[in-house]
């Protein structure tokens, strides 16, 4: 009974593992053939580079122009942040702290919309937001990605401040300490993990975004990371080589950002589980 | 003391300080344009000139009875959401259950599952076309099955599959982590009890893990098809619909519609039909996974 049941332990452990192999293994084969020259690359697939070269990185740095694409990447996500952290994340104390028909409305609206797929206002969006000058400005964008997640933050936000005991803010707001204040100084630094867990999963939206973001920006010196992405691929002058190291530096500052914020990653990835 | 007047208007200016900005942000960028789309929908406007009709429903009789593109794409689209809702969450699943029994590295393995997760956009196809074009052929080489040496993105079924197999891989380590959360969250109460009145691990699976588990199911089924049913970067970027526009998903007909050939009326009932496809395929999943939910 004993030895049956080591046997399956090991039999999980074995199976876990190398479908972990297999799950990673693409990683593995875009890095390590990324740092080959052409010839060697469709030839020895699974081999760590025999001749090493960097000569795909300077090319594909220079062809994407990976340092304007990553700063504008990031310009849009620090930027885009702001209204989620601060607008949607006071919108969802107020609904909480103040039940009444208004409130509930509001909050019923923006849990509704959480379900509409972007393609359901795709069209006139990009009408709207040319209108509005929005496009072609990367706080033009940020300031769709606000409204776009004004729901899933409210949302959030409005959860976490449910289990903050009401009494501290009454005191605070009997001393004669205004609302504004009470949130900032009392409340916020009381649910400051639920904020940094839809911050995270905002983020990747916003980084990873592409459908969106090729609707309002057009401009050659605007380009993100997936809109640079799309245009080296789709030149005429491919290679796979090239297109490799461009790969790599495209996954990397993802990486990072996963290996700093997993644990928000994966507490958003559960806990926020209703955007998709 | 303040008067009435002055505290009414205290109070109006604290919800207008609190829940104006974000609101009035959603509704101008969020709410206006969706209710755009349902209003374009019934009118010829071609997204260029200031005027246009009313048409009624002549935009959905169009798509209904002449578009036969349309429908392949849609057909398209739904066959790929139920083979990746079936795989995705077949694998996830599987990895959640080992994963929670007492494993060496547990956390690095769970992290490690769901790394492919944080690649999105259009830099998750580009990524597989090599990995498909270059190391598939080899496999088939050397295993001698001829599947993986088929002409990739040459034939309709090819890029059927190409779509299925990363968007698994894609999804698998998110259904992973909400199938953790589910298990972590049984008492293991129920499991200890059941294990001393002498019922076998595959007992305790089939009669109190996976019944207690329905929440997570729902949860999971339901974001794993609208996820799928709504994919277009994977689209442009994996197959860009080759061969011959038949591994088109709903939204790439949409945005070539609405976009390129700049028919946005009959572009907004394309895509308000899609929208209806998710409601009710989301509305019918949620409604029969959550009847088998138990009430402890």
């Amino acid at each position: 009974m004993r030895a049956k049941k080591n046997l399956i332990h090991w039999a999980v452990v074995i199976a876990l593992t190398l479908s972990l192999i297999m799950v990673l293994v693409p990683f593995y084969i875009v890095v390590s053939n990324s740092f080959k020259p052409y010839s060697e690359i469709a030839k020895y697939i699974f081999a760590l580079p025999k001749e090493f070269t960097l000569r795909n990185y300077s090319e594909a740095w220079r062809r994407l122009n990976f340092a304007n694409s990553l700063k504008n990447t990031a310009v849009i996500a620090v930027l885009s942040n702001f209204g989620g952290v601060v607008f949607a994340s006071m919108c969802g104390y107020w609904i909480t702290r103040h039940p009444n028909r208004l409130t509930r409305l509001v909050y019923f609206v923006l849990i509704a919309f959480m379900s509409i797929p972007f393609q359901a206002l795709m069209i006139p969006f990009a009408k709207i937001t040319s209108n509005l000058k929005l496009t072609n400005s990367l706080w033009g964008l940020s300031v769709c990605f606000w409204a776009l997640t004004v729901p899933i933050s409210t949302f959030i936000t409005a959860g976490a401040v449910k289990s903050v005991p009401v009494e501290i803010e009454e005191s605070a707001l009997i001393d004669g300490c205004s609302h504004f204040k009470t949130y900032w100084i009392i409340v916020f630094p009381l649910i400051k993990a639920s904020i940094f867990t839809f911050a995270t999963i905002n983020t990747l939206w916003f980084w990873n975004d592409y459908l969106m973001t090729q609707l309002m920006l057009s401009k050659k010196s605007l380009r993100t990371i997936q809109i640079s992405m799309q245009a080296l691929f789709n030149e005429a002058f491919f290679a796979w080589d090239v297109a490799l190291a461009a790969l790599t530096l495209a996954i990397l500052p993802l990486f990072v950002f996963f290996v700093i914020a997993q644990k928000q990653v994966l507490a958003g990835a559960s806990a926020g589980a209703v955007k998709g | 003391m303040p008067s009435k007047t002055q505290k009414k208007l205290k109070n109006i200016s604290n919800y207008l300080l609190f829940m104006g900005p974000a609101v009035l942000l959603f509704v101008v960028i969020g709410l206006i344009p969706f209710f755009y789309e349902i209003w374009f929908s019934f009118t010829n406007w071609d997204g260029i000139h200031g005027d246009y009709n009313f048409v009624g429903l002549k935009n959905y009789l169009d798509v209904i009875r002449n578009d036969s593109k349309y429908w392949t794409s849609m057909w398209f689209t739904v066959k790929f959401s139920v083979c990746v809702v079936v795989l995705s969450n077949f694998i996830g699943f599987w990895w959640a259950y080992g994963l929670s029994k007492s494993i060496p590295f547990r956390n690095v393995m769970r992290a490690g599952f769901y790394l492919p997760r944080i690649v999105g956009g259009v830099i998750l196809g580009f990524l597989w076309r090599f990995i498909i074009t270059e190391l598939f052929p080899l496999i088939g080489k050397v295993t001698g099955i001829g599947w993986f040496s088929q002409a990739w993105f040459q034939t309709e079924s090819s890029s059927f599959w190409a779509m299925v197999i990363v968007m698994t891989w894609s999804m698998a380590g998110y259904m992973m982590i909400i199938y953790v959360a589910g298990l972590t969250s049984i008492s293991s109460d129920y499991i200890e009890a059941a294990t001393i009145d002498g019922a076998r691990s595959g007992h305790v699976l089939r009669y109190i893990i996976l019944p207690l588990l329905m929440p997570a199911f729902t949860q999971c089924l339901f974001l794993s098809m609208v996820n799928s049913l709504k994919v277009y970067d994977l689209n442009i970027s994996l197959t860009n619909g080759n061969p011959f526009r038949l591994s088109e998903a709903v939204t790439m007909n949409v945005y070539q519609t609405a976009f390129s050939s700049n028919k946005m009326g009959y572009g907004s009932a394309k895509a308000l039909i899609l929208v209806l496809v998710i409601a009710a395929v989301s509305l019918i999943q949620v409604a029969v996974t959550t009847r088998k939910e138990v009430e402890l």
